[in-house]
């Protein structure tokens, strides 16, 4: 992210540098006798930590209004503070008013363009959480997201598997599916492993589309969904499992090559009794060895509740 | 004993044999394939990205526990390892792969794995073994327990599976034994291996029932396979392809029953014993270690296959009766042998 952000970082540079000149110029040093070094590290200090603040923005984000005013603010407020720190190593006084006037203005000045700049990311970031919805439900935590497929992993889902279960609303059913892609070994012997890879991304976004906003797609293991189906009866439910089984087989998915790729699945599903994660969990993984078993015989995707 | 000496050659940790552009290779393309930067990946293992593309490299087995390692802390997930594996067979190893890819039957396939393992697989050697109805492959450390012996076990699993189940087209109800302890991700165990896993055993291990020894495969040929043998015998007067930890491990279950010690194994090796010991530690080994685990693994394959009895088992392994027996199986295990095997299943 770092390379978009060219003139940031030569924008930051010349200011450090410049603000640096322009003290040094004008003002005398003070002698070593003079220096209270706790002041300066604690003022300087907190400069950089400013600066150490801005690189993590312009990392972390592409360019943009919100970018730029988180910038430009944080930047302002590097100003006030950083002169502050100077004002322990050059002496200030009657001859240099421009002093008081930087340290004073510029730090407000970086706080209102950094609220304006807030502002807007939590604009911004309701635009990206209605996209992230299914993916991620209630909380963030990256470190649970799979690889391959950019969808959450089990760890996350059984988290949730466990919230759900345990919630007192007696009314709130729900279904827990599991699908599995039929013979994907086969698909990585004749396209290879990297194809198959592309596949599981790619399936990961049609189940993703063929969901409902409060639904929970996640990745079990290898060429295994599991999906939480938030309110919904084991009927619905069964819907929604062919409908995901439709669509994967309707799914023409190209290769690099643009080969065509057939594929179909199978779904095990249970609905929510007095259950665990574990017991829900083994009963949704029963039916879909059910299902499988008799994929073998027809070849076509088959839906099974336990 | 066997009195009849002829020198013995082994590979240890820092030898280089392994063709980087195999199987670590494989690896490092799958990483790069996610963006991981090539610097980290290598840090460390003294390799550099642009040699291991030429196919004159080879590594050591240091080298590329140490690149696993890497792999290891930099991946997020916890398939890294069933994915890799599944990437691994047959491969194109030369003539290796051509003779793997027209195995005839999990008999042929077995023999060739077995023989070609430090090929195949040159960290985690296989072994071919029938017993009581089943048939199967055990798992033998080359070069000693590292941190990455659990990572290098599901990869080779993994691949083995994959590869029995795409090259034959059956289904296989394999089932898994392993020398470590459970895991927290068995789903990862449960989609990519199937069939059943036990954990905290003697051995590492997979089998099926021996009906599928001899079952057809589609793709097979006789006659490159057999030729794949013969090749096998050829090369074998050619410097040995065993793993220090797998020679020793190998010595020492083939006359366990001969009440051996340090120094014994010492002679065998034409090593002090003072060398010798240096050598195990290195491979992060002990001999006593080495020999409780081969004792108890003789042992329970005494009592499951064998059908023998407590007092029969100490005395083939040369105990002082049979409490004596007891006693180390609890220590070996923290089980005495009747509730340990009972424990198997």
């Amino acid at each position: 992210m770092l390379g978009l952000h060219k003139k940031w970082c030569l924008g930051i540079c010349v200011v450090v540098y410049g603000q640096l000149l322009i003290n040094a110029l004008l003002t005398t040093n003070k002698t070593w006798n003079e220096l209270d070094w706790l002041d300066i590290l604690g003022e300087g200090g907190t400069a950089l930590l400013i600066l150490l603040w801005l690189y993590f923005i312009l990392a972390a984000r592409p360019g943009g209004r919100v970018t730029n005013l988180m910038g430009a603010g944080l930047l302002a407020f590097f100003v006030g503070v950083f002169q502050d720190a100077l004002d322990e190593i050059f002496h200030m006084g009657a001859s240099t008013p421009w002093h008081s006037v930087v340290e004073s203005v510029a730090s407000p000045l970086g706080m209102i363009l950094m609220t304006v700049g807030l502002y807007f990311w939590r604009q911004e970031q309701g635009v990206v959480n209605r996209q992230l919805k299914k993916r991620e439900k209630l909380f963030r935590q990256h470190q649970l997201v799979d690889t391959v497929t950019q969808i959450t992993e089990l760890n996350y889902f059984k988290y949730h598997l466990r919230i759900a279960l345990s919630a007192k609303h007696v009314k709130r059913k729900f279904t827990l599916l599991l699908l599995d892609i039929n013979q994907f070994n086969r698909v990585n012997q004749r396209f290879g492993n990297a194809e198959g890879d592309r596949i599981l991304h790619a399936i990961s976004e049609l189940i993703m589309l063929n969901l409902r906003d409060d639904d929970l797609l996640s990745r079990y293991a290898g060429d295994r969904y599991a999906i939480l189906l938030a309110n919904t009866i084991e009927a619905e439910a069964n819907v929604i499992g062919q409908e995901l089984i439709a669509a994967i087989e309707h799914f023409a998915f190209k290769t690099l090559q643009g080969e065509r790729v057939r594929l179909a699945a199978s779904v095990g599903l249970a609905c929510a009794r007095e259950d665990s994660v574990d017991s829900i969990l083994m009963r949704a993984k029963q039916a879909l060895a059910l299902a499988k078993q008799q994929t073998n015989s027809s070849a076509l995707g088959q839906l099974v509740a336990v | 004993m066997n009195s009849f000496h002829h020198e013995r050659t082994w590979l240890e940790l820092q030898d280089k044999f392994i063709p980087a552009h195999w199987q670590p290779a494989i690896l490092l393309d799958l990483m790069l394939q996610h963006e991981f930067n090539s610097h980290k990946l290598l840090h460390g293992t003294s390799i550099f990205y642009d040699d291991l593309l030429d196919s004159q490299l080879c590594i050591s087995a240091e080298q590329y526990f140490k690149f696993i390692s890497n792999c290891r802390k930099l991946y997020p997930g916890t398939d890294l390892s069933f994915r890799y594996g599944q990437r691994l067979l047959p491969g194109t190893y030369s003539d290796y792969s051509y003779f793997l890819k027209h195995a005839s039957s999990l008999h042929g396939a077995f023999q060739l794995l077995e023989k070609f393992g430090g090929i195949l697989s040159p960290l985690l050697r296989p072994e071919y073994f029938i017993e009581q109805g089943r048939c199967g492959l055990i798992w033998r450390s080359g070069f000693g327990q590292t941190s990455e012996h659990v990572f290098i076990c599901e990869a080779m699993l993994a691949a083995t599976r994959e590869f029995f189940r795409t090259q034959s087209g059956i289904q296989f109800p394999w089932r898994y034994e392993l020398d470590y302890v459970e895991p927290s991700y068995m789903e990862q165990y449960e989609v990519n291996l199937g069939g059943s896993v036990s954990f905290s055993r003697a051995v590492t291990r997979m089998f099926v029932d021996s009906q599928f020894l001899h079952q057809p495969w589609p793709s097979g040929s006789d006659n490159v396979y057999l030729r794949g043998l013969q090749k096998h015998s050829s090369l074998s007067h050619q410097k040995s392809q065993d793993g220090f930890i797998y020679l020793v491990n190998k010595l020492i279950l083939e006359n366990i029953r001969h009440g051996i010690d340090l120094d014994w194994l010492a002679v065998e090796l034409g090593l002090s014993p003072a060398t010798l010991k240096r050598k195990l530690k290195r491979h992060h080994s002990q001999f006593r270690w080495l020999l409780d685990t081969a004792r108890l693994e003789t042992a329970v394959h005494l009592f499951k296959a064998e059908g023998f009895t407590n007092e029969q088992v100490a005395s083939y392994l040369g105990f002082y009766d049979e409490a004596n027996l007891r006693r180390s199986f609890k220590r070996w295990t923290g089980m005495s042998p009747s509730d340990f095997l009972s424990s198997l299943c």
